[in-house]
């Protein structure tokens, strides 16, 4: 995911695919110039969708480009991982068109398609179900396995 | 209730209308939408409408397929199959799990009187294996050589020094008169190459492989009580939610009798077997049913981890048609072994080669859980394979595997896995003297957590130490045990210890101790 975000490259494709994620983003209620990220290569977009903090990049890889919208739970705890670590792939498998991820000691959840033939409509359902499935893990992870909801103390 | 023909069926034969009774419940069983659990009631209340023995038989064998694990049935079916010994077998002395209003019928009815004889005909060698009278007319066998000393004692019970006989080739009557000799033939040449597809569906053993002493029973699983103490009573009772679904207006009413303790006593006898018993059916798991054999005498049953899956307990088919409850007690999954414990006692175990290697070629015969064998070779391979990995020519296995394997002078080299290799469609054995070391560590680990709280994790196939300290998950695969599935679960930091969270070196940049792989922390990814 990241990875890719860094071998994006700002193109002029790039730059189209992020007026079309502005648009969508304003046709469901998010500022999208509030929103705006600065990231060092690609584009970005953070919001709170409920109790959620919501981010969205898009990120070209081999000539395709795609739109990410990740979530981040929890920090991870310091002890006890294995455990954590193992029910995180069990959650893995159980949930529908979203995934969990770690990266450094934060804990996402995320999804990402092809930008190509998105509509509002979808992007709203994709932000949505991120949403609500961050809602319903954060605490549930925090409550069993310790650590901190991300970004607070 | 789902069906009407059940609830109808059920209360006609609660007011004696057992015809009708029957009629409603054949009519559910064939029409209706039944649950697993209906029609194991239906089953059981079906076996309540004719005093055959052998129809009742039939219905509990029926319900134990649909819940192998279903104690009950168990119980009666192991009643009922011993009700059936031939006279020389004296009735057990338990009160049989039946309604109370039958109790009358019960008591007339006496092993030898009024129930048919069963085909037991005297056991007439220690052989087990059966084998077309072609097969045996080249190749006398040259007796077993006897195992010496250390070894068997490095291998907990197994003996095969008490082993009755050097010929373990089991004849059935009517082959033993054409067939005087026994023993697989050798493999000559090209015929090896057809080693690997010839079978043959002759039983391999008969009925009378069993001798089964009139006490024996099946085992008895501890009830319910949630999370045991001891390492032998850890496994939950997983039928305690399914039970509970069942509404006591539709289970066939036990006596006072049956909690009074003695059908208790009766079932925690352990069956004793004082005859070889090659192999064993393993029902209930999710690949379906496979095989097993008995490698200590106090009831230890080796099979694959294909087979017991995820599942803590499964059916265990006797040779005789009887059903006890094997407990999964250790897996490795690395090599596909599993472990079960039943409540059995074994006069005999059946003999284990000494050799350490199987030669190439060499022809091997591996016997189902039916009694079939399937005779194969040792397959030669350019491959570099483990030592305890040993490729044969045999592509289709009859059921899930776990078949013992024999060499040709009929000593157990190995047990048959539904492992292949990437290159082609045959299929490998694991070798018996493997299958014996990790024996050997599951009762070295038994002895070490002797009277510690531990349980089997299904998981990953250890004995799991964290109830001992009220661990909700298991130290080694981080599964969650089932006591902690149910419950609101809280992060435990004073368990560091169990899951080694404090012997590692700790993260110069968060400070876990949860370790490093290729130098990078497990927790946040900072490398050394």
């Amino acid at each position: 995911m990241f990875w890719r975000q860094q071998q994006s490259q700002k193109t002029n494709t790039l730059q189209q695919h992020a007026g079309v994620v502005e648009q969508i983003l304003a046709s469901i209620g998010v500022d999208p110039t509030r929103a705006r990220m600065d990231t060092e290569n690609g584009y970005g977009w953070s919001f709170q969708r409920g109790s959620a903090l919501i981010e969205i990049y898009i990120a070209e890889q081999e000539g395709r480009e795609y739109l990410q919208v990740l979530s981040p739970l929890i920090h991870v705890p310091i002890g006890g991982l294995l455990p954590l670590y193992r029910r995180l792939l069990e959650l893995n498998l159980s949930l529908t068109n979203a995934s969990l991820g770690i990266y450094l000691d934060v804990v996402y959840v995320f999804n990402e398609r092809p930008l190509a033939g998105l509509d509002g409509n979808e992007a709203n359902f994709i932000i949505t179900q991120i949403a609500e499935y961050a809602d319903d893990l954060d605490n549930q992870l925090v409550n069993e396995f310790g650590g901190r909801l991300y970004g607070q103390t | 209730m789902a069906s009407k023909n059940l609830e109808q069926g059920i209360q006609a034969i609660q007011q004696k209308d057992l015809g009708q009774g029957r009629r409603l419940l054949r009519i559910a069983l064939n029409n209706d939408p039944l649950s697993r659990q209906e029609r194991v009631n239906a089953r059981l209340w079906l076996a309540e409408t004719d005093d055959d023995p052998q129809y009742k038989i039939e219905q509990y064998r029926e319900a134990l397929q649909l819940d192998p694990t279903n104690q009950d049935v168990v119980g009666r079916l192991n009643y009922w199959i011993q009700l059936t010994q031939p006279p020389t077998n004296p009735p057990p002395q338990a009160n049989p799990p039946a309604q109370g209003n039958q109790q009358q019928n019960w008591t007339q009815q006496q092993p030898g009187q009024s129930f048919p004889q069963q085909g037991n005909q005297p056991f007439q060698q220690q052989n087990d294996l059966n084998l077309r009278p072609e097969w045996g007319q080249n190749s006398p066998t040259q007796g077993n050589p006897p195992v010496q000393g250390n070894q068997q004692q490095n291998w907990g019970q197994r003996g095969t020094q008490s082993f009755p006989q050097q010929n373990d080739l089991n004849l059935r009557p009517d082959w033993q008169q054409n067939s005087p000799s026994q023993g697989l033939p050798p493999v000559q040449g090209n015929q090896q190459q057809n080693w690997g597809q010839q079978q043959f569906n002759q039983p391999f053993v008969s009925q009378n492989d069993l001798n089964i002493r009139s006490d024996g029973t099946s085992q008895m699983l501890p009830q319910g009580q949630g999370y045991q103490h001891n390492w032998r009573q850890t496994q939950p009772n997983f039928n305690q939610g399914f039970d509970q679904q069942l509404s006591t207006q539709n289970f066939p009413p036990v006596p006072d009798q049956f909690s009074t303790g003695q059908f208790r006593a009766f079932q925690e006898q352990p069956l004793q077997l004082s005859q070889v018993q090659r192999t064993v059916g393993i029902q209930g798991g999710s690949n379906g049913a496979g095989t097993g054999f008995f490698v200590t005498r106090d009831g230890l049953i080796a099979t694959t981890r294909h087979i017991t899956g995820g599942e803590r307990q499964l059916g265990v088919q006797l040779l005789d048609g009887r059903q006890i409850v094997g407990h999964v007690v250790r897996s490795f999954p690395a090599y596909d072994l599993s472990l079960l414990q039943v409540n059995v006692q074994l006069a005999h175990l059946i003999q284990v080669s000494q050799s350490p290697a199987i030669p190439d070629n060499m022809p091997i015969v591996a016997v189902t859980h039916t009694g079939e064998g399937i005779r194969s070779a040792k397959r030669s391979s350019d491959n570099k394979i483990d030592s305890h990995w040993f490729p044969t020519l045999i592509n289709h296995l009859k059921d899930a595997g776990g078949n013992p394997v024999f060499d040709g002078n009929q000593m157990l080299v190995g047990m048959m896995t539904n492992n292949a290799s990437r290159s082609n469609v045959y299929m490998y054995g694991l070798h018996i003297h493997k299958i014996y070391e990790f024996i050997d560590r599951y009762i070295h680990e038994k002895g070490q957590l002797d009277g510690q709280n531990t349980l089997y994790c299904n998981s990953c196939g250890v004995i799991s130490r964290a109830p001992s300290f009220g661990g909700y998950f298991c130290e080694t695969c981080g599964n969650t045990h089932p006591y902690a599935v149910d419950i609101k679960r809280y992060p435990q930091s004073n368990l560091a210890a169990l899951y080694g969270d404090d012997q590692r070196q700790p993260c110069p940049d968060c400070s876990s101790r949860a370790g490093f792989y290729n130098r990078a922390c497990l927790r946040c990814g900072f490398r050394l």
